[in-house]
């Protein structure tokens, strides 16, 4: 007879504690968030598909439609607000993977944690222990850690990154100082920050600021898929990366002016340092007395014979021979057993030359020269007898000296050292409001009026997903009531598309319908674009803008270029600012 | 040993119908209704598995499966927790399907003479090895009517909720099988 169960008599069950173990909801949470919201595993983001386009164009017909059998037309907001609610929330503009920016793996060990560092200077604390797999257990072993960073207005579109914030019924614009998504996974499956633990997040981006300002104030904020808004999480903390020095910035010249002059300064007060450190040399350490060991062989050296040379520790010939005749009174050379063999005939041979250079402390090495012959030793300077004993007697009064003699020349040294860091810091000083002076005068004259600042963003992300360093701002001043033709004066609707504002990194999206209200800063280079059916650019010349003046309507006509995108750097090049 | 439940009030039962349809709008609502039933689903799982970790998996699944399918569920009548322990069983079975594997039936010794008792056959060593062998060759709707009424200690109200057959029809089926049983014990 099979047997088709397994029957156990009195099996072990668990404690409620060990079931609550596996208790989590959280984690249940976004499990369910993450499968809602990504209907392929491992897809972070759903593609605007031709599927969709048909969609969009079938929804604009349906408002269409509706709106000529009714009274009163809904409000132009309101066709916006009702086509967005019906996408996907990230509508990614092209279809091409190879215009998605790829996420950068790295692994971490999950059990210990680690520092994982980005090309782009940006870095992710991972602590130990921080991942579990969807059912609440930990994670050991190696994981991925799946990171992009988006930085700017054309990141964010071909991330189809939506940047529209609504806060006590107003709404906004996220000016962005940076966003990253952040996945991770183990053997292909996504796995979960575990309760409690956080990844700090060091992201290197830029900011637009005006000059001789402070630092604006960026928030967190994290996108919920679920809700499709972002949800404020914490204070950004910024800090601005001083030496940054951007080759595209018009101001390049006299900012580089600046570094260079700051940098000589530093270099200044190095070398003034090292040079007062040369000039000021510690106290010699004065070496113990060491006793004849009677069973190594010695020679005596009268350093008064011309024929003795003497190195010191540099290799400079030390000439004053009388002084070292006096500091080696008594001394004889005990030849050091890490000689090995020689030969003692040696010593009965008189040499033309003889040179000593001490080695260290203790031991020196002893060159006997005559002609091409040489013959090198090393020796240890000794003592015998009653000379050991009197050396013995005055070594600790030589000792307190040098002790108290090497106590002055630190607090020489360090006095030094203050005197010119206070110098450096007054110089700088001055140095910084020279440039700032100069540096508003230039963007007064050239009327630009924003620099561009390299930044450290510092965050800690609680849960896994995409997550953002913003400012919510209001939308630009002007608004114009807009209508759209493609070049040959066709009228174009039921697309999507975005608006980029030069002095704020931010992007606005829009349904291109008859009547879109379109808000921009008229002082400010803006650009406008759609992506066609064929995967194409369609923009509007941003000299455009420059003339809608005081107009309240304005036609904006969208020319297509006829060129098939297929990389990040030519939608960058075609969607750049002039 | 009992899943730890308890009999249900009708209030209590519309009281969780409030909480569900708030789950509905809101799934970060659901939280109060896993806390209350994780551990009984838990333990309902691992009676059929013996596995800790397997059973974790398993539950985390169900849970994840009734929060997808909330939607779907309206209140007639039947407790939630009934339609919760249906996806378990359904979980259950699938895994042991796809593994090609004979899932565990956990019994207590004193479960075994309550199954004698009921079929008036005194509790011996022989009969109880005998009574392991032919509950071996029930088929699965059969061993879960014996293994919730008896083993598990269900109310037939409340296996019929999970089976999805009427109280009547569950009770019918259980002492039909007891006849099967006692009489392949006798012969």
């Amino acid at each position: 007879m099979s047997k088709q169960y397994d029957i156990r008599i009195n099996p072990q069950q668990p404690s409620s504690e060990e079931i609550a173990r596996h208790k989590n909801f959280d984690a249940l949470l976004e499990q369910y968030q993450q499968k809602k919201a990504t209907p392929q595993p491992g897809a972070s983001i759903i593609r605007f598909s031709l599927l969709m386009r048909y969609a969009a164009a079938l929804a604009v017909l349906a408002i269409a439609v509706y709106g000529a059998f009714i009274l009163t037309q809904p409000a132009v907001s309101d066709v916006q607000a009702a086509y967005f609610e019906k996408q996907p929330h990230i509508i990614v503009p092209f279809e091409q993977p190879e215009l998605t920016k790829p996420a950068v793996a790295l692994k971490v060990n999950a059990s210990k944690g680690g520092v994982l560092e980005y090309s782009s200077g940006s870095r992710l604390v991972i602590p130990s222990e921080a991942f579990m797999t969807d059912r609440g257990k930990l994670v050991e072993g190696e994981v991925d850690i799946r990171y992009r960073e988006m930085l700017d207005y054309v990141d964010f579109f071909l991330a189809g990154v939506p940047m529209n914030y609504d806060s006590a019924g107003k709404h906004y614009d996220l000016e962005s100082a940076g966003m990253v998504e952040i996945y991770a996974e183990q053997n292909g499956k996504r796995v979960n920050l575990a309760p409690g633990k956080t990844i700090a997040v060091e992201l290197v981006s830029f900011i637009l600021r005006t000059p001789n300002s402070q630092i604006p104030r960026f928030n967190v904020y994290k996108l919920d898929t679920e809700a499709r808004q972002w949800v404020y999480q914490d204070v950004n903390h910024l800090q601005l990366v001083e030496d940054y020095l951007d080759p595209k910035d018009p101001n390049y010249d006299v900012k580089k002016a600046h570094l260079d002059a700051l940098k000589a300064i530093e270099s200044k007060g190095i070398l003034e340092m090292q040079a007062f450190q040369t000039m000021t040399p510690a106290p010699e350490a004065p070496s113990s007395p060491q006793k004849h060991q009677g069973k190594h062989p010695t020679i005596e050296l009268q350093f008064t014979d011309d024929n003795v040379i003497f190195e010191d520790e540099n290799g400079l010939e030390n000439g004053e021979t009388d002084r070292l005749e006096k500091l080696y009174k008594g001394t004889i050379w005990q030849i050091s057993p890490r000689n090995g063999a020689f030969d003692e005939r040696a010593f009965r041979v008189e040499w033309e030359t003889t040179r000593l250079k001490q080695l260290n402390n203790q031991e020196y090495e002893l060159t006997f020269i005559s002609g091409a012959k040489e013959l090198k030793l090393i020796v240890s300077p000794v003592l015998m007898g009653n000379d050991y004993e009197q050396a013995l007697r005055s070594y600790d009064a030589v000792v307190k000296e040098y002790e108290q003699k090497m106590a002055e020349w630190v607090q020489l040294l360090q006095e030094k050292r203050v005197a010119i860091q206070q110098k450096i810091a007054a110089e700088k000083a001055t140095a910084q409001q020279t440039f700032e002076a100069q540096h508003a005068d230039i963007f007064t004259a050239t009327g630009e009026g924003l620099i561009r600042s390299k930044v450290i963003n510092r965050f800690q992300v609680a849960s896994l997903g995409l997550w953002s360093c913003d400012r919510p701002v209001p939308p630009a001043p002007k608004a114009v009531s807009a209508q759209f033709t493609d070049q040959q004066g066709k009228a174009v609707e039921g697309m999507v598309a975005y608006v980029a504002d030069k002095k704020r990194n931010t992007l606005r999206r829009f349904l291109v319908t008859d009547g879109a209200k379109i808000n921009f800063d008229a002082d400010s280079d803006n650009l406008l674009w759609m992506v066609t059916k064929d995967d194409k650019l369609a923009l509007v010349n941003p000299g455009q803008f420059r003339q809608i003046g005081n107009k309240d309507e304005y036609t904006f006509a969208f020319t297509v270029l006829d060129k098939k995108i297929t990389n990040e750097a030519e939608v960058r090049e075609l969607l750049k600012f002039e | 040993m009992s899943l730890g439940r308890k009999t249900v009030s009708s209030w209590e039962i519309e009281q969780e119908w409030l909480e569900i349809q708030a789950a509905q709008g809101d799934p970060t609502m659901f939280r109060p209704i896993y806390n209350r039933y994780f551990e009984q689903v838990f333990r309902f799982i691992h009676r059929r598995t013996a596995d800790e970790d397997l059973s974790a998996d398993l539950c985390s699944q169900v849970f994840l499966k009734a929060m997808q399918r909330l939607n779907d569920y309206a209140f007639r009548g039947v407790p939630f927790s009934a339609w919760l322990f249906r996806i378990a069983s359904n979980e259950v079975a699938q895994h042991f399907r796809q593994n090609k594997a004979g899932r565990v039936v956990s019994i207590e010794d004193v479960h075994i003479g309550e199954v004698m008792e009921e079929i008036d056959e005194e509790h011996n060593e022989a009969l109880r090895n005998k009574l392991l062998l032919v509950l071996n060759d029930l088929n699965e709707l059969d061993l879960q009517l014996i293994e919730m009424r008896f083993f598990e200690q269900m109310p037939f109200k409340e296996i019929a909720d999970i089976t999805g057959m009427t109280e009547n029809n569950a009770k019918v089926k259980v002492y039909r099988i007891l006849e099967r049983l006692k009489k392949k014990l006798i012969s």
